[in-house]
């Protein structure tokens, strides 16, 4: 079962950074524009870590619900809901973003 | 021991329309129950409400005795087929096979004749027939005791076509099948129970004449 919760979490992970890494350096970039002395660090992992659980997910979520909605049917023949795949999805991907979170606080 | 899926007061409409109302199924183990209708006349609608992944506000779902609100949640209950492919495209046969495992034996697919040579081929490069022949295998595979086909003729050349009923036939002495697709002379060849969804209501279906009576085909 744990394959299948793995695999649900790959596709949206795949979607995800891709949205995280695209609005890190849209932050990235408005944020240089304004202070060019140097790279805003901090700035661009608390929008990386940010966007990927808030904003990044969701949109993944809403990605794989509009071009690949049919796709949760291989999923519910196992007997996983949405509800649940959504909810261990994220569990997921605070687990992945954890070390960032350490680095963020403590370094 | 035969197994018995119940389905009553199903009743669904979408904003005005109200395309099934207080529809009566009885599936037992050993029934290929054929569904057929018009295009928009509830025949998948009915079929995800029984396996319990699309809402209505009315149903009774019976399964043993045991009712279920959704019973696709309930271990070893229900499968289906989705009228769409429904595989994830970037796996191969292989792949998919291992995964479904706790629930079916892999070696079926590895001696099969229309998949034998394709188990390393991604979902994507599959042709649409070699696709839906391998849904359709996999679903009635499954350990469920019933299993709701959604079109599993669609896309089929005929000569596999044979091998999908010979399939269905086989499986159903030891599951219940609803089957619901456009192709009626075949559903009729294998179904032993043959219903036509007409006006949200469930029509007796004997034979081929029935279904020139109530309009489903053309009189001549």
């Amino acid at each position: 079962m744990i394959r299948l919760y793995l695999l649900y979490n790959k596709s949206i992970l795949k979607t995800n950074l891709i949205f995280s890494i695209l609005f890190t350096i849209l932050k990235v970039v408005i944020t240089l524009e304004k202070t060019i002395d140097h790279f805003p660090y901090s700035i661009a992992l608390n929008s990386f870590i940010v966007s990927i659980l808030t904003g990044g997910f969701f949109l993944s979520i809403l990605y794989f619900q509009v071009s690949k909605k049919n796709e949760y049917y291989f999923y519910f023949n196992f007997g996983l809901s949405q509800v649940k795949l959504i909810g261990i999805a994220y569990l997921f991907h605070i687990i992945l973003i954890t070390p960032l979170l350490i680095i963020r606080f403590y370094v | 021991m035969s197994k018995i899926l119940e389905v009553d007061s199903v009743r669904k409409s979408f904003w005005t329309n109200q395309v099934l109302t207080d529809v009566y199924l009885r599936c037992e183990t050993g029934d290929i129950l054929g569904l057929l209708g018009r295009n928009g006349s509830g025949k998948s609608t009915l079929l995800k409400i029984i396996f319990g992944t699309l809402y209505t506000d009315y149903k009774h779902i019976r399964i043993n005795g045991l009712v279920l609100d959704q019973p696709y949640k309930t271990k070893k209950m229900v499968s289906f087929l989705n009228q769409d492919n429904f595989l994830p495209k970037n796996l191969t046969i292989k792949q998919i096979v291992n995964l479904y495992s706790n629930h079916l034996d892999p070696a079926i697919f590895l001696y099969d004749i229309v998949l034998s040579n394709v188990l390393d081929t991604k979902i994507r490069v599959l042709s649409g027939g070699e696709s839906r022949y391998f849904e359709v295998k996999l679903i009635l595979n499954l350990d469920s005791q019933f299993v709701l086909l959604d079109e599993p003729f669609n896309g089929i050349s005929p000569l596999h076509i044979e091998l999908v009923k010979k399939m269905i036939l086989d499986k159903s002495t030891e599951k219940g099948i609803v089957l619901t697709d456009h192709d009626y002379l075949n559903v009729l060849d294998i179904a032993n129970k043959c219903f036509l969804l007409f006006d949200g209501g469930i029509k007796n279906i004997k034979s081929k004449e029935d279904l020139k009576i109530w309009g489903y085909i053309p009189d001549k």
